[in-house]
């Protein structure tokens, strides 16, 4: 089951979650495109605390814990706030005005995300977790909501999101290098225990 | 004593962390419930054609209501420039009174839950503009006839771009416009202040508005005030013109339009269903996209325009205008039809199918027989009209900047196909018209540079200089009546000098007492010219 919540975490994440998403919908109010900056906001937010919630599922020791689980969820949260800006105000909940305007590939995949990123917090807070199956659907999901993040971000738009898509970008990759050179070093270690060990023996 | 001390700081980060979630939470409640509110508090469309030509919002919002409803009081000096004597801001500026008990707006201008430029929901009433504000006007014989109100004719009075910069003046004027000069006012006038809502609305409004008008006056300019907002040497359109695309250039090029001289009179709009392309020089053909531009251009923005109460607000408004009827000389003057010459019309009637059918066609059963060239474009060499309308900086590169100023997806992107240049053309020229309720075109030519029919066919000679304002109706020569010197009501002077005001041209049937005029004729032909 899910893991036990420090009042600690919940705090840490729900306060600035919090504002930053009230601060992003009464800032969209001095926008001369109030329902759109909503869109916009809400969509910097998501990517924020999804690029803090896949740094952490980089590494074993914090991937499925608290903090991962709680940034995954208020990332998944705004993500929401931000599908229901663009799909229900702006294409009207229309799936083929949404088709006509996105293209099939965007709109499939925006569709997709939203459905299997939805499923997997859900898991997250109320499936068993050793399931091998869920493991794998855990790896897709993030690495989907990845992919749409960066391609998004990086390559299709420009601006203030192009920046926290770069930090995205940058914070997962030193995670990963950071895990990687972790692991050259506890092996370095390990084969270093292991030879003291048969030198010993042998001695 | 530590694990004592260290007890009460855990319980103090304890009660910290779960404040802080409170607060919080509240925080997001509060924002949601404002963002679920805010949903209930934008108006429905008018739900006739008709009603929703004067009382839709077009997109255009201006001010709120509770600034409305005092301005004009607090800057007389902006919207009274011909003194208290001349009448309020309505007369001073050619607006129209509107008929009956109300709410003190003209028409033109009407109330919707809209914010400027976002369309965002307000919960302070918001006052804006609509399509009754130009194309409606008020037929008087005399200054102290009440008059007609004519819905779907151009405005004959409305000296709106003296009243934008009155306007203006007075928002920018930081002093003078304050949160508290319009709550003492408020308080003055109607015994209560403003709302704790209607300030902080106010306080927004005044804020967004300023820092708007102040990013633009690099393009704009500062505005005109007080007694320079009739000097036709600083503000060269005067009542019953406007400069569309002067407008247009700022709003979607970005760029100042300094040297824009294609001054247009404000057209009529009946029976468009008879018309394909739209603007005097036919640059614009869907409907949809002609009223969107219109609408762009007095501030309107291609996000607004597609929400849903002013998308249906300008889509039934369109609909009212296409078998919208012209006004009847008959019933405007029965008495001077009364007095016309049957036989003379009859005679008339042959002068104009000779002359003036191939291009306007005419009307016939109760619908309109297209001329053979009607809805083509006459090149402006050979009608020798003012060329500055279809030959403004930057007349080819708009279009495409129009187009592109929508974002694809949104439904109201104009399809390049429809602007003219473009792929089916250009236009060096104007564009012949069908001339419903012809009568009622005053002033006539495109820049309105000639007040009557008489005029316009030559029976009688272009005057060089007319002053214009809340000019009355003349039936007998069948347009506007002008003092020979300016006078309170018509105090703007109109020289046919100036760039973009030359009154020469469209020498049709014949030039003024020129090779083959023929008086007799052309008076036949303006008695029957009063009965279409």
């Amino acid at each position: 089951m899910r893991p036990t919540m420090s009042l600690t975490a919940v705090t840490s994440t729900f306060v600035p979650f919090a504002i930053l998403l009230s601060v992003a919908l009464l800032a969209a109010e001095q926008s001369d495109t109030l329902d759109h900056s909503r869109m916009i906001y809400a969509s910097w937010i998501a990517l924020g605390f999804a690029a803090v919630a896949l740094s952490l599922f980089v590494f074993p020791r914090t991937r499925a814990g608290q903090w991962e689980l709680l940034t995954w969820t208020f990332a998944l949260a705004a993500y929401l706030v931000h599908f229901y800006y663009a799909f229900g105000v702006k294409y009207g909940f229309g799936i083929a005005r949404t088709y006509a305007a996105q293209g099939p590939v965007i709109a499939t995949n925006n569709f997709l995300v939203t459905a299997l990123w939805s499923f997997d917090v859900a898991a997250g807070w109320f499936a068993r977790r050793d399931a091998r199956w869920l493991a794998i659907e855990r790896v897709c999901a993030r690495a989907l909501v990845l992919v749409t993040f960066v391609t998004a971000a990086v390559i299709i738009f420009d601006g203030f999101v192009r920046v926290l898509g770069v930090a995205m970008v940058i914070a997962i990759v030193s995670c990963i290098a950071a895990r990687v050179l972790e692991r050259l070093a506890r092996r370095g270690a390990v084969r270093a225990s292991g030879s003291i060990s048969s030198d010993a023996t042998v001695s | 004593m530590t694990t004592e001390s260290t007890g009460l700081a855990a319980r103090w980060i304890s009660w910290g962390q779960r404040t802080a979630l409170a607060l919080s939470a509240l925080l997001l409640l509060s924002t949601l419930t404002l963002v679920v509110l805010e949903r209930t508090w934008s108006s429905p469309a008018p739900a006739t054609p008709e009603a929703a030509f004067y009382a839709a919002s077009t997109g255009t919002e201006i001010m709120p209501l509770p600034v409305y409803r005092v301005i004009f009081d607090l800057f007389p000096d902006q919207f009274q420039p011909g003194g208290a004597a001349a009448g309020d801001w309505i007369d001073q500026f050619g607006l129209i009174r509107r008929p009956g008990p109300g709410d003190g707006l003209p028409m033109g201008f009407s109330v919707s839950r809209h914010r400027p430029r976002s369309g965002s929901p307000s919960p302070v009433d918001f006052v804006g503009l609509n399509c009754s504000l130009c194309h409606t006007a008020l037929v008087k014989r005399t200054d102290d006839d009440p008059g007609t109100i004519v819905l779907g004719m151009g405005t004959i009075s409305l000296d709106f771009i003296a009243w934008v910069d009155a306007f203006k003046t007075a928002v920018l004027d930081e002093q003078r416009l304050t949160i508290e000069a319009i709550e003492d006012r408020t308080r003055e006038k109607y015994g209560h202040g403003l709302t704790l809502t209607e300030s902080l609305l106010v306080r927004l409004w005044l804020a967004t508005t300023r820092t708007t008008l102040k990013a633009n006056l690099p393009k704009t300019d500062l505005p005109y005030h007080g007694a320079q907002l009739r000097d036709p040497d600083l503000l060269p359109n005067g009542p019953s013109r406007t400069q569309p695309f002067r407008n247009l250039v700022r709003n979607v090029l970005d760029l100042p339009a300094a040297t824009d001289r294609a001054y247009c009179k404000i057209p009529t709009l009946y029976q468009q269903q008879d018309r394909e392309w739209g603007q005097f020089d036919g640059s614009v053909r869907d409907r949809l996209t002609r009223s969107v531009l219109a609408a762009v251009a007095v501030g309107a923005t291609p996000d607004n325009l597609i929400l849903p109460d002013i998308s249906d607000g300008v889509t039934r408004s369109i609909a009212f205008t296409l078998t919208l009827d012209g006004p009847s000389y008959a019933k405007l003057f029965p008495a001077e039809f009364a007095g016309l010459d049957h036989d003379a019309i009859t005679r008339g009637a042959a002068v104009y199918r000779e002359h003036c059918d191939r291009c306007h066609g005419h009307p016939e059963a109760g619908r309109w027989i297209k001329g053979a060239q009607q809805g083509e474009i006459t090149p402006v060499a050979e009608l020798g009209t003012d060329a500055q309308r279809v030959s403004f900086r930057y007349m080819d590169t708009l279009p495409d900047s129009l187009v592109a100023f929508f974002l694809d997806g949104n439904p109201l992107k104009p399809r390049r196909a429809d602007l003219r240049p473009g792929p089916l053309g250009t236009t060096r020229g104007y564009i012949n018209t069908p001339l419903h309720s012809a009568w009622s075109h005053a002033p006539f030519l495109h820049n309105g540079s000639v007040l009557t029919l008489a005029e316009l066919i030559q029976l009688q000679p272009r005057r060089p200089v007319v002053f214009r304002g809340a000019n009355t109706y003349d039936p007998v020569a069948a347009g506007l009546i002008s003092p020979a010197a300016a006078d309170p009501k018509r105090y703007y002077r109109f020289d046919t000098a100036r760039a973009g005001n030359s009154n020469a041209g469209h020498d049709y049937p014949w030039r003024y007492q020129g090779p083959g005029w023929n008086q007799a004729a052309l008076e036949d032909l303006l008695a029957y010219l009063k009965t279409i």
